[in-house]
């Protein structure tokens, strides 16, 4: 509910939405107890072995301590919080009312409008996600594989942008795309179109500039999974033969998916929880879970919802990050499995 | 401050009794008439930031130190209302502010919640001055600004003045439009819109929601950003609504590029209310400020300035604040009463139905 002036728009770095620090990324606690008990039965043996043994599991902890606490402060308790916070339910005009119930999950679940906003959202995370791959592969593949001694130069060049605060970047796009912008004014200049095109203010306008923004990081982790790629044996395919289109689909392409699969990641996990572009540029048409989770608790006051959303957008993360596991195990299983099996 | 305090309590054990008194007065929950010897009261105040923020300083809080030497206000700049409430129950038991101000959409909600507290009329007997609509009903915190909802255009691209809520149908300006009404500024054109159209906003919406929907080719942007204003100014858009207040500002910062309109048929007024915080450790300065705020002094310099409508109707504004605001004898005639206590219940399905049925998401 905005009061005298300020609009939510206007928060220049809004506050994250809770769900947005959620990139589940907490492999830490499951490994250690794990590790430190797992000799403790079957090292049965002379005691003094057992003692080394042990020692190494609680230097291991020690170390992990500090971080883990701090995981704990900063991300496992607000989890708890906002999980907990999904089970109360909102009374008018943003009353909570605490009760554990999942009256809240099943409002949202059971109303298109939600739907429509985690449509959208995947629709915008797969869209973007195709968009940015394809124009940071060309680059990545080309500073992966020149020799040239300006390649730290051009890399820091490709990378370069993230020096810039997305919202600056998101500002810039604005005013290229929007109807008094750079490419309506050149289109119309030129005699081209008589109306100006409507590229800003929409999904077009979000999708250009969050591929933009997120181009950075694509280039970054195909450059760093393009291990694989070898010249060698590029230069064996072409000399046994194959065409330049053949040596690219049969050598290149299958040696770097990895890497592609990494940037194709990170670039959907950004830009599903991605706020500030879809909030700046969208014109308000672009309804996501990250903008729906702001309006819910800023302007509707419904903080139950909000954290219902946050919870579903988290649940989101989980299926894509265990599709990705999937998906590495099985392009792993055809580098190595039926290779080794053949040797 | 309140990490001061052990500091505070230690120094005075060690020292003289000098000290111990600054110490005592600081709690002291008692009227403030009983710190002598220097001890100054703190009163934390939550208000909007930016341009609100710089004016209320100047015409109401510089102002009330004066006039109280022992008390000093401490300005919590927040973005908005929801803000406001977010901390406030989040230190329910040692509140983070005195006094905060908050939208009447809101307020209700944290009356509810008892995180502010009902005013006492002997000691804020500024409130006997206030005209009916800036009272409360329940004795919380009154009114402290009178707002309202205005056209704004852009004079360079727009030759004739829009006069009218109707005019935002016009068909010259399709696809110039910027309509930020996913928040209070849409709840409160529903409200004049449904007055226009003969229906009442208490029964059916309907007839609102349609006439918005009519609008939906024609705009441009349901978000401006930053924000409406600016659009106008650069003209990104020629033709919106906004607040008025802050549309009169940037009438004046942008040499009247942005022209604010209050229509010919009435406007719904946006009511920012000033609270006294629940278990508030300086209660008594505390109320002292509010009176002072709510004041005809306090309000003629804020509203000149600042292009608000009075709470108190002892106050004349000037006449060119009187013309631009709904204190003109025109506006007065025309105002769309608007029941936003009632409203608070209604907000979120309202939000919802724009967002849903005339922005389509």
């Amino acid at each position: 509910m905005t009061a005298d002036s300020p609009d939510p728009a206007h928060a220049r770095t809004p506050p994250d939405p809770p769900a947005s620090a959620g990139t589940p990324e907490s492999p830490g606690p499951a490994a250690t107890p794990g590790s430190g008990g797992a000799p403790h039965p079957s090292a049965a043996g002379p005691a003094p072995a057992a003692t080394r043994r042990r020692s190494p599991g609680r230097v291991a902890f020690a170390l992990l301590l500090p971080g883990l606490l701090a995981l704990l402060l900063t991300y496992a308790l607000p989890l708890v919080w906002v999980l907990r916070m999904s089970l109360n339910e909102a009374e008018d005009g943003g009353v909570i009312r605490q009760t554990l119930s999942v009256a809240t999950f099943t409002h949202v679940l059971g109303s298109s409008h939600y739907w429509n906003v985690i449509g959208q959202t995947l629709e915008l995370g797969v869209l973007v996600t195709l968009c940015t791959l394809v124009v940071s592969y060309p680059v990545a593949l080309f500073l992966a594989r020149t020799t040239s001694r300006w390649r730290s130069l051009l890399v820091a060049l490709a990378v370069a942008p993230l020096l810039i605060s997305s919202v600056a970047r998101t500002f810039g796009w604005m005013a290229i795309l929007g109807t008094q912008g750079v490419v309506n004014k050149t289109l119309d200049g030129l005699g081209l179109t008589d109306t100006p095109l409507h590229l800003a203010n929409n999904l077009t306008g979000v999708v250009i500039a969050s591929t933009e923004i997120y181009m950075p990081f694509a280039i970054l982790a195909m450059i760093s999974g393009f291990g694989r790629l070898d010249p060698a044996l590029e230069h064996a395919a072409a000399a046994l033969g194959a065409p330049r289109r053949t040596v690219f689909r049969r050598i290149v392409l299958p040696l770097t998916l990895p890497g592609v699969l990494t940037a194709a990641l990170l670039v959907f996990v950004l830009s599903l929880s991605g706020y500030v572009t879809p909030r700046l540029i969208g014109g308000g048409r672009v309804f996501v879970l990250a903008t729906e989770i702001y309006d819910e608790a800023i302007t509707a006051l419904n903080w139950p919802v909000a954290a219902v959303l946050s919870v579903l957008l988290l649940a989101v993360f989980g299926v894509v990050i265990s599709l990705y596991l999937w998906a590495q195990k099985a392009l792993e299983a055809r580098f190595t499995g039926p290779g080794e099996a053949r040797s | 401050m309140p990490s001061l305090r052990p500091a505070l309590t230690s120094a005075a054990v060690l020292s003289a009794t000098a000290l111990l008194a600054t110490a005592c007065s600081s709690t002291a929950t008692s009227p403030s008439g009983s710190s002598g010897g220097g001890g100054k009261q703190t009163v934390t105040f939550m208000g909007f930031y930016g341009t609100f923020q710089d004016t209320f300083t100047k015409t109401v809080i510089e102002p009330f130190e004066k006039a109280n030497p022992d008390i000093e206000v401490t300005y919590v700049p927040i973005q908005n209302s929801s803000e406001v409430l977010a901390k406030l129950r989040a230190s329910k038991s040692r509140p983070v502010a005195d006094v905060a101000l908050m939208d009447s959409s809101v307020a209700p909600t944290a009356n509810k919640e008892k995180l502010f507290a009902q005013l006492d009329a002997e000691k804020v007997p500024n409130l006997d001055r206030l005209v009916d609509t800036a009272r409360s009903k329940t004795g919380h915190g009154p009114a402290l600004t009178f707002d309202s909802l205005s056209i704004l255009y852009n004079s360079e691209k727009v030759k004739k003045a829009p006069t009218s809520w109707n005019d935002l149908w016009d068909a010259r300006y399709k696809g110039k439009l910027a309509m930020p009404i996913a928040d209070t500024r849409g709840v409160a054109l529903i409200v004049a819109l449904e007055k226009i159209l003969g229906a009442d906003y208490k029964q059916d919406i309907d007839p609102a929601i349609d006439k918005l929907k009519q609008l939906s080719p024609a705009v441009q942007t349901w978000q401006p950003s930053p924000d409406v204003y600016t659009a106008i100014q650069s003209g990104d858009a020629d033709i919106a609504v906004g607040w008025n207040a802050r549309g009169q500002y940037y009438k004046n910062t942008s040499d009247g590029v942005v022209q604010p309109v209050l229509p010919k048929e009435g406007t719904v007024t946006q009511v920012n209310t000033i609270n006294l915080v629940n278990n508030s450790r300086h209660t008594a300065a505390a109320e002292k400020f509010i009176d002072y705020a709510i004041g005809a002094k306090a309000q003629k310099a804020f509203d000149d300035e600042a292009y608000y409508a009075p709470v108190n109707k002892d106050v004349t504004l000037s006449a060119d604040a009187k013309e631009r605001t709904t204190a003109s004898a025109e506006q007065q005639k025309n105002q769309i009463p608007v029941d936003w206590n009632w409203l608070t219940t209604r907000y979120t399905a309202w939000v919802d139905r724009i967002k849903q049925e005339v922005i389509g998401g």
